[in-house]
């Protein structure tokens, strides 16, 4: 089933959302979703991945979009997927790839990703089982951690990821050095990390 | 080695994502993520946090709720209105369509145009009055549409609120400082800790995703903050009035302005003429929203 009409997507025309599949995931059966909307639900994921080969928020952002044109096509069509994430995860990857070669002038914070680090990092990705309730439990972690954050630790978080600002920009903002800003925002990923996997270790313990 | 390799692992990564690494530390953690399992499992969820950072920070979501900016902070305003604006869309970005019927009472004006009806809803929303509201999720298919989420949810103020499914299949509240929840066949949930009952509900219930916008809502369940998407559609939207079939009642339309791409691409108020009462907004979402 689709949609009847049609939707414009970064100046393309391509027809609306088709249904999800049933497909599993490990011992989960998941339900019929529609693709996009599981496409949705996987988006910090692929960001991640997609600004770590990219470092540049834009063109993190026009690939995942890229890719979400091709999940929407793969729904309108006959196929059926039986793992939605690691097919999304290889569609993402290619799109990244070829936007990387395509557009190595466009790296925002300095010099490109090297190659061969590019490769390992997008096998990481692709190899990554990390099962997609450990992945939920993680936000909502975060969510608790962010919480926990003193006001001005969490404002300078806001600024770098809110506008992908650059240190020396944030240290205009909060009187500061790009050292000293990029120390402490390296500290509170540090903070950060820690907290959500103790989260995620205590909810073990208590399972 | 004697020495925890963790430190240093953590110290590339991290730099890998802030654009620090120099072209040997940068071949010294490829070849970690080459030969090392945990390095590869620590890289991955490292990852995870920064891709999840990145899309709090896209979607506003990363600044303290008692930060939101007042109205005469001009130069961050609009931070705090597309947070609070995005948390409602979240959960309802591939939805073609959600209606909210509503209650509230306000005061019209005898004769209008599109600028003094919106400016006549905020002064109406901004009233501190209990309401009920209707949330439904419709969606549209080659076979017609379907409703696939359907609430009622009753506001009391201070935060106090009950939220049911049209289909029973639970029931929760608050009184303002307690949470709980309950299914017909199970136990009582009850906590002050809102994201605790989440975490611990996360496999029980449905509508999963409707508990992370409550906790995420500095101050209604599900954000259903009517000033605030007035205020939005004033600053980001095209308003006119439209005609409407029902005579008793003003319909106002509003577009979201061209080079804008949050929020969703059309906005339709439906308004009692006699009594200012909003009875329904019509919130149209596309595959737009995707790209931001």
């Amino acid at each position: 089933m689709k949609r009847n009409d049609q939707q414009q997507i970064s100046g393309k025309i391509v027809s609306g959302f088709g249904r999800g599949r049933t497909w599993k995931a490990g011992d989960l059966t998941v339900n019929e979703k529609p693709l996009i909307q599981q496409y949705l639900q996987l988006r910090s994921e692929f960001m991640g991945y997609l600004y770590a080969i990219t470092r540049d928020a834009e063109l993190a952002e026009e690939v995942y979009q890229n890719a979400a044109v091709v999940v929407i096509e793969q729904a309108a069509g006959p196929e059926q997927i039986h793992n939605f994430r690691a097919w999304a995860k290889e569609v993402v990857r290619r799109q990244a790839l070829h936007a990387i070669r395509t557009r190595q002038n466009a790296v925002k914070h300095g010099r490109p990703v090297a190659p061969e680090l590019l490769e390992v990092i997008s096998d990481v990705f692709t190899g990554d089982r990390t099962e997609e309730t450990v992945v939920q439990q993680e936000v909502s972690a975060l969510q608790h951690c962010l919480d926990g954050l003193p006001g001005e630790k969490r404002e300078l978080v806001a600024l770098r990821y809110e506008r992908d600002a650059e240190f020396d920009e944030i240290s205009r903002l909060v009187n500061s050095t790009p050292a000293a800003v990029q120390r402490a925002l390296s500290r509170i990923r540090k903070t950060l990390h820690t907290c959500v996997q103790r989260r995620l270790q205590l909810a073990e313990e208590l399972v | 080695m004697t020495s925890d390799p963790k430190p240093v692992f953590e110290h590339l990564v991290i730099g890998h994502f802030d654009g620090t690494l120099s072209e040997v530390e940068e071949r010294e953690l490829a070849e970690l993520l080459v030969t090392s399992e945990e390095a590869k499992e620590l890289f991955a969820s490292h990852m995870r946090l920064e891709g999840r950072l990145h899309s709090l920070g896209r979607d506003g979501l990363l600044r303290e709720p008692s930060s939101v900016p007042k109205a005469d902070s001009e130069a961050v305003q609009p931070v705090g209105q597309q947070s609070r604006f995005r948390s409602l869309r979240m959960p309802l970005i591939v939805s073609t369509a959600v209606l909210l019927a509503m209650l509230f009472r306000g005061f019209w004006p005898a004769s209008v145009d599109a600028a003094e009806v919106l400016q006549e809803a905020r002064q109406a929303a901004a009233e501190q009055v209990d309401r009920t509201y209707r949330l439904m999720d419709v969606r549209g298919d080659g076979d017609g549409v379907s409703i696939v989420r359907n609430l009622k949810i009753t506001l009391r103020g201070g935060r106090r609120f009950v939220l049911q499914p049209q289909s029973g299949a639970y029931v929760m509240g608050s009184d303002g400082q307690e949470y709980w929840m309950a299914r017909p066949d199970g136990p009582v949930f009850v906590t002050r800790d809102f994201a605790g009952l989440a975490h611990e509900l996360k496999h029980r219930m449905p509508n999963r995703r409707l508990l992370d916008d409550v906790i995420n809502s500095p101050d209604e369940p599900l954000l259903l903050d009517i000033s605030g998407l007035l205020k939005l559609i004033e600053d980001r939207y095209a308003i006119e009035l439209v005609e409407s079939p029902q005579t008793t009642e003003y319909r106002l339309q509003a577009t979201r302005r061209r080079g804008l791409r949050t929020g969703p691409s059309m906005i339709t108020f439906h308004v009692d003429s006699d009594s200012g009462v909003v009875l329904k907004v019509s919130m149209s979402f596309s595959i737009h929203l995707l790209k931001f």
